[in-house]
């Protein structure tokens, strides 16, 4: 007697930063289909950010996400410059920048981290997380806070960096550098990593410009897509960096896009530093905004991330559209899980850098009939587990 | 392929459905379509300009009409392009790309339990897709009036 049984990942688990819940079809070992519900974290932001003005959705949108908070205000501010023809000075384009670099090699160390810990490696894990609370402090000493920095403002950003501040950072980048190499050595060749991760939901590069795939998920697969490149903003146009890509198309080449990312945002930031322009660092906006709309697309540690704002002469925005790239990646991604077994599921789901959780409920379907049962836990125990 | 006279381009590739196009900034083009022709103009779109990307889909509720945008990237030009289409608040119809652009499937889901917006030809869309389970059916949250 053959069965696929449903098996139920999520909404909630210990080890989720986001809830989601992934249903899949599974015969035997293996996931014969899947299914995605989302929405579990509806908090009705967009709805709300047209009854608050201008500079307290700076605020909300920062609070969107608090790994990636410095992307969401980057973006919003830049929608909001965007629709009014605000100009930023020069020094604080740089000094976002900084920043929002600052904010990605934080969110990767820490991905990288969560992904070696769901594969039972915390001694790798430990020190990950360890080389990430270096940036933490660097965050704070440039912004006052470790986790939503608050650095954005419509028309330039809210604090400088001295030369105190930029030396102090400089050190830790070195040292940062230094053991993220090491990472990446350990990460390119330990065995057990490579058994878990290479050839684990393979998304080829047809099926990620398809299903519309953004960040390093793309770019693990090869797909030449880089917002900060290719629609270059704040002083990304000014900046050399590369944008890396991975032909291997698998849960290992999505991590290690995420490593050599880490290596280029130092550089970025080095670069930044070096060629700091002098002068102001934000511009005076008027609360009332001329009507129109604005759009800003960035590119998040997690991916491509856009803000699209609509006013109508108002305090308040008409209408706020964020679009946030775990969004788009879950679609690209949920196939990928087909033929793999049970085990994997994590191991793949944390490439994208989402969350994931445990068994909740069974159904089984008898293949052969297509019949649907459900059974409670005890029947179970009295059916498989008698002895 | 580069952005140069990229305006022309796509008014020549766009002719037959576009209701106005203009440049708002470098790599940023705002065209507005008649919306029963979404499906043909992103068609047209692919088969000019290369692959599409679907940044999103959404909507903006000014009470007279809604206006469905869809925020696209081409990678061929590398160009964003925000496509526009007006639609009726009292019969909200416009043909699904879900069949040119398998990645707008979540987008389009998005916006019917928002907007209560239907793509026809998305067999997919359901109320409570992003919205609790429990959520008025007949409610869509982000239109200014009821």
């Amino acid at each position: 007697m053959s069965y696929a049984v449903d098996l139920l990942f999520g909404p909630q688990h210990p080890a989720l930063h986001e809830p989601e819940r992934f249903r899949f079809k599974v015969d035997g070992e293996i996931i014969v289909d899947v299914d995605v519900k989302i929405g579990f974290i509806h908090r009705g932001i967009e709805k709300l950010a047209e009854s608050k003005n201008f500079i307290q959705n700076i605020y909300l949108t920062e609070r969107i996400c608090g790994i990636c908070n410095v992307a969401h205000t980057l973006c919003y501010v830049q929608a909001v410059e965007d629709m009014a023809g605000i100009e930023v000075p020069e020094r604080a384009k740089y000094l976002r920048v900084i920043v929002h670099e600052l904010n990605r090699i934080h969110s990767h160390l820490l991905i990288l981290g969560v992904a070696a810990e769901l594969l039972g490696w915390e001694t790798e894990f430990m020190y990950l997380w360890r080389d990430r609370e270096a940036i933490m402090d660097i965050i704070e000493d440039v912004s006052g806070n470790r986790v939503t920095s608050a650095f954005n403002t419509i028309g330039g950003v809210r604090r400088d960096i001295n030369n105190t501040q930029k030396e102090r950072m400089l050190k830790v980048l070195d040292k940062v550098e230094k053991d993220t190499r090491f990472h990446k050595k350990v990460l390119e060749e330990d065995p057990l990593y490579r058994e878990r991760m290479v050839n684990m939901g393979v998304l080829k590069t047809r099926d990620a410009i398809e299903r519309c795939a953004v960040g390093p998920t793309a770019r693990g697969s090869n797909v030449d897509y880089d917002v900060r490149a290719h629609d270059p903003y704040a002083a990304y146009d000014e900046i050399p960096f590369n944008v890396i890509r991975y032909k291997e198309c698998d849960s290992w080449a999505r991590m290690m896009v995420r490593v050599d990312e880490t290596l280029e945002s130092i550089n970025i930031i080095r670069y930044a530093l070096k060629h700091l322009p002098g002068g102001e660092i934000r511009v005076k906006v008027p609360p009332r905004l001329p009507a129109g709309e604005g759009l800003s697309r960035v590119e998040a540690p997690r991916g491509e991330l856009i803000h699209h704002v609509f006013c109508q002469g108002d305090v308040k925005p008409y209408r706020l559209k964020v679009r946030t790239p775990t969004f788009a990646n879950i679609l690209a991604i949920a196939p990928t899980f087909i033929g793999h077994t049970i085990a994997d599921v994590p191991a793949i789901l944390v490439s994208i850098d989402p969350c994931f959780a445990c068994t909740d409920r069974l159904t089984f379907v008898d293949v052969s009939s297509g019949k649907v049962m459900k059974l409670s836990l005890g029947e179970i125990k009295r059916m498989y587990w008698s002895r | 392929m580069s952005e140069d006279n990229f305006l022309e381009k796509l008014q020549n590739c766009l002719k037959d459905y576009l209701v106005d196009a203009k440049k708002k900034r470098d790599r940023l083009y705002i065209v507005e379509v008649k919306a029963e022709a979404v499906d043909k103009v992103v068609k047209a779109l692919k088969e000019s300009f290369g692959d599409i990307h679907v940044t999103t889909i959404s909507a903006v509720d000014y009470i007279e009409y809604l206006e469905v945008f869809y925020d696209l990237w081409l990678h061929g030009p590398k160009v964003a392009l925000v496509l526009k289409a007006k639609v009726n608040p009292d019969r909200p119809e416009l043909p699904s790309i879900v069949g040119v652009i398998p990645g707008a499937l979540f987008n389009e889901c998005e916006v019917y339990d928002l907007f209560g917006i239907i793509f026809k030809g998305n067999n997919h869309l359901k109320k409570s897709f992003i919205l609790p389970e429990h959520f008025p059916k007949d409610y869509f949250p982000l239109r200014k009036k009821r």
